[in-house]
C-alpha cells in the first residue's frame, strides 16, 4: 500500500474542491447554517413564545406522543426548558445528519465522476497507482472532511444551544447520550452512506451535476427521519439510534463493495 | 538480440461489434522510436491503454520489460510514462501542486521530486508560472507541464500520443529534440503515435502504419519508402545548351525522357540503382552536369497509398 500517494492524492483533491467557490461555499455555509444558525434559534424561540397558547402549549399534542423514557427525562423541566430540551436535543438531531451526508456526498461527486468530466483521470490511470489504493484515496477524500465537518458542527452545536438557552436553562444541558451515539456511530454512517451513493452513481453517470442529483436522492430517508421526529411518531432514544446507524452502516458497506467491485482501470477508461 | 521492450503477438481489442485492435503482433526494442501512424479510431489510442494495463485485451498477448501489463499493471506503469494528446491536469491547481502529486504517486522523495519539479520546469521555460493555477495556462503550455509530468520519473518507456499538438514550433523542435536525446543517448525506449508524418519520418527508426485496428505495414520509413516503389523520380539539371546531348544520353540509357525545361529532366520510375550509371553516362559524355536529385516517395505518399490500398504487409 503506498501512503504517500494516497495521501498525496487526498490532499490534491481536496486543494482542488476548496479552491472551487461553487463547492466550497456550500461545504462551509450549509454546516455552519445547521450547527450554529438554526439550532441557535431553536433555542431562542421558547423565549418568545412562552405564555399561553405559546409554542409551549402547541406542542402539547407532540409531548403527549413521545416515548415514556424521553417524557421522564422532559418532567424534569419547566415548561419552556422542555421545550428547548426537545428542540435543540431530539427534533435538530436528524437535521444534523445532513452535515455529514452532504459533505461526503458533494466532495465524493466532485472526486468521482469530477475527475472524468474534468478529463484529469486518465492521467492517473496511467500512473502506477493501484485500483484499491485509487479507490481508498477518493473514500478518504470524501469521508475524513465529512467527520471533521461533524466533528466541528457538534462542538459548535453544544457551545451555541448551552449559551443561547443558558438563561432558560441556567446549566449545560447538550449533548446527552443520545447525541454521542449520534455523533460517534450513526454520522460516520450517513458520511458514508452519502460517498457510497456518490461512488455508485458516479460510476455511472459522466458529469458531477448528474451525480449530485442523482445521489441526493439518497437524504430522503434522512428526511423521513426528520418528519418523524416532528410528528413525534418515530422519536429515537439511544438504542433506537444505534440499530438505525447499524443499518445505515450495513447498506453503506454493501454499497461501498458494489463500488469497489466495478472501481477497475479497465472499466473506467472505457467511460473517461 | 535483448529481449524487445514491447512485445505483442495477435494481441486483439473488441469493444462489443468493433474491433479497436486486430491481431497485432510487434516487437519495439530499448532505444528505439517506434511510430505508430493512423487515421482517428486506427487503434493507436487503445494500443498505448493495452501496454500499459489500462485495458484488458480480448485476446492474444502483449508484453512489456516482459511483464503482462493487465496482471503487472503497477509495475508496468512505474517504468512507463504516458503524454496523453489532452495534458489531463487539474486546471484548479498550480503546475507544482499537479506535479509533485504525481512524483508522490510514483513515490519520488519529497526533496528529490521538488529539485526535479523545477529544473523540469526551468528547461521548459514555465519556471515563472509555476505557482500559478493551470486554469490561467495556454494550451501550448498545458501540453508542457504534461511534458514535464511525462518526464519526472524518468521513464525507460515513453508513449507519447500526438505530442506536439497544441505546441508551436520552436516548443515542438525542442520535443523532438529531447526524444532524439532520450532514444539516442539514454537508450529509452520511445513509442510515438501521432498523425504528423513529418514528424515520424525525422524521428522514428520504424514505423507500424495502422488502419481499423489492424497493421498495415512495418519497417523502417526507408524500407517502406521502397515497399512503394524500387524506382524514383529523378532531377538532372544540365547545362542547358547541352539539352539535346543530354537527352540523347538517357535515351542510349533506356530511360524515357519527358520534355524538359532548360536543361532540367524529371525523370520518373527510375531505379535507384541506376543512378550512378546515368551519372557516369552523362559525364562521360561531356555534359556538365549541375545537379542530379532522386526523390524518394515520402512516408507521406507511402502512408497514403496504404491506408487507400489497404495493403498487407
Amino acid at each position: 500500500m503506498n501512503r504517500r500517494a494516497i495521501a498525496a492524492l487526498v490532499r490534491r483533491d481536496l486543494t482542488a474542491v476548496f479552491r472551487s467557490r461553487a463547492l466550497a461555499l456550500p461545504l462551509i455555509v450549509v454546516p455552519i447554517v445547521l450547527s450554529a444558525v438554526v439550532p441557535g434559534l431553536m433555542a431562542l424561540l421558547p423565549r418568545f413564545t412562552s405564555g399561553p397558547g405559546g409554542a409551549a402549549a402547541e406542542l402539547e399534542p407532540l409531548l403527549a406522543a413521545l416515548p415514556q423514557a424521553i417524557k421522564a427525562e422532559l418532567a424534569q423541566y419547566t415548561a419552556e426548558q422542555a421545550l428547548i430540551v426537545l428542540l435543540a436535543v431530539y427534533l435538530l438531531a436528524p437535521l444534523f445528519l445532513i452535515v455529514p451526508f452532504m459533505v461526503s456526498s458533494v466532495i465524493a461527486a466532485d472526486s468521482f465522476a469530477g475527475e472524468r468530466e474534468r478529463g484529469t483521470l486518465e492521467a492517473l490511470l496511467y500512473s502506477p497507482i493501484t485500483d484499491g489504493e485509487l479507490f481508498l484515496a477518493k473514500i478518504l477524500v470524501a469521508w475524513l472532511p465529512a467527520l471533521l465537518a461533524t466533528a466541528l458542527g457538534f462542538v459548535t452545536y453544544a457551545v451555541v444551544v448551552n449559551a443561547v438557552a443558558w438563561p432558560e436553562m441556567g446549566r449545560v444541558f447538550f449533548p446527552n447520550a443520545m447525541w454521542f451515539v449520534l455523533i460517534l456511530w450513526v454520522a460516520p454512517a450517513v458520511a458514508a452512506l452519502g460517498l457510497a451513493g456518490m461512488v455508485f452513481v458516479s460510476l455511472r453517470v459522466k458529469t458531477v451535476q448528474e451525480a449530485v442529483q442523482l445521489g441526493g436522492l439518497l437524504v430522503v430517508p434522512i428526511l423521513a427521519l426528520m418528519v418523524g421526529q416532528i410528528r413525534g411518531s418515530m422519536m429515537l432514544g439511544s438504542r433506537a439510534l444505534a440499530v438505525v446507524g447499524l443499518v445505515v452502516w450495513i447498506v453503506s458497506g454493501a454499497v461501498l463493495l458494489r463500488g469497489v467491485r466495478s472501481f477497475r482501470r479497465t472499466k473506467l477508461i472505457s467511460r473517461a | 538480440m535483448p529481449d524487445p521492450v514491447i512485445s505483442t503477438r495477435d494481441l486483439t481489442c473488441r469493444f462489443g461489434n468493433t474491433v479497436a485492435v486486430d491481431r497485432l503482433t510487434i516487437d519495439v526494442h530499448e532505444g528505439e522510436v517506434f511510430g505508430v501512424l493512423g487515421h482517428n479510431g486506427a487503434g493507436k489510442t487503445t494500443l498505448v491503454r493495452l501496454l500499459n494495463g489500462v485495458l484488458e485485451p480480448s485476446s492474444g498477448t502483449a508484453r512489456v520489460f516482459g511483464l503482462v501489463p493487465v496482471a503487472d499493471g503497477a509495475a508496468v506503469r512505474r517504468s512507463t510514462g504516458v503524454l496523453t494528446e489532452t495534458p489531463s491536469l487539474d486546471e484548479r491547481l498550480t503546475a507544482r501542486e499537479n506535479l509533485l502529486c504525481f512524483a508522490a504517486l510514483y513515490d519520488i522523495a519529497a526533496a528529490e521530486a521538488a529539485a526535479r519539479v523545477d529544473e523540469l520546469l526551468s528547461e521548459l521555460g514555465l519556471a515563472e508560472r509555476a505557482n500559478d493555477r493551470v486554469g490561467t495556462y495556454s494550451k501550448g503550455m498545458r501540453q508542457r507541464v504534461a511534458l514535464v509530468r511525462l518526464l519526472l520519473h524518468d521513464p525507460r518507456l515513453l508513449f507519447l500520443d500526438e505530442p506536439t499538438a497544441g505546441l508551436d514550433p520552436a516548443a515542438s523542435k525542442q520535443l523532438r529534440d529531447r526524444v532524439r536525446m532520450l532514444s539516442r543517448t539514454r537508450k529509452r525506449t520511445v513509442v510515438l503515435c501521432t498523425h504528423n508524418l513529418v514528424e515520424a519520418d525525422q524521428l522514428c527508426d520504424r514505423v507500424a502504419v495502422l488502419a481499423h485496428g489492424q497493421l498495415l505495414a512495418l519497417g523502417t520509413p526507408r524500407e517502406l519508402r521502397q515497399r512503394l516503389t524500387a524506382a524514383v523520380e529523378v532531377v538532372v539539371e544540365v547545362d542547358p545548351v547541352q539539352h539535346s546531348v543530354a537527352a540523347g544520353v538517357l535515351e542510349r540509357l533506356g530511360i524515357a525522357v519527358p520534355a524538359a525545361d532548360h536543361g532540367t529532366f524529371t525523370l520518373p520510375h527510375v531505379d535507384d540503382e541506376r543512378v550512378p550509371e546515368l551519372v557516369t553516362a552523362l559525364a562521360s559524355a561531356g555534359v556538365r552536369v549541375f545537379r542530379v536529385e532522386p526523390r524518394m516517395p515520402t512516408l507521406e505518399d507511402v502512408y497514403f497509398s496504404l491506408q487507400a490500398t489497404g495493403a498487407r504487409r
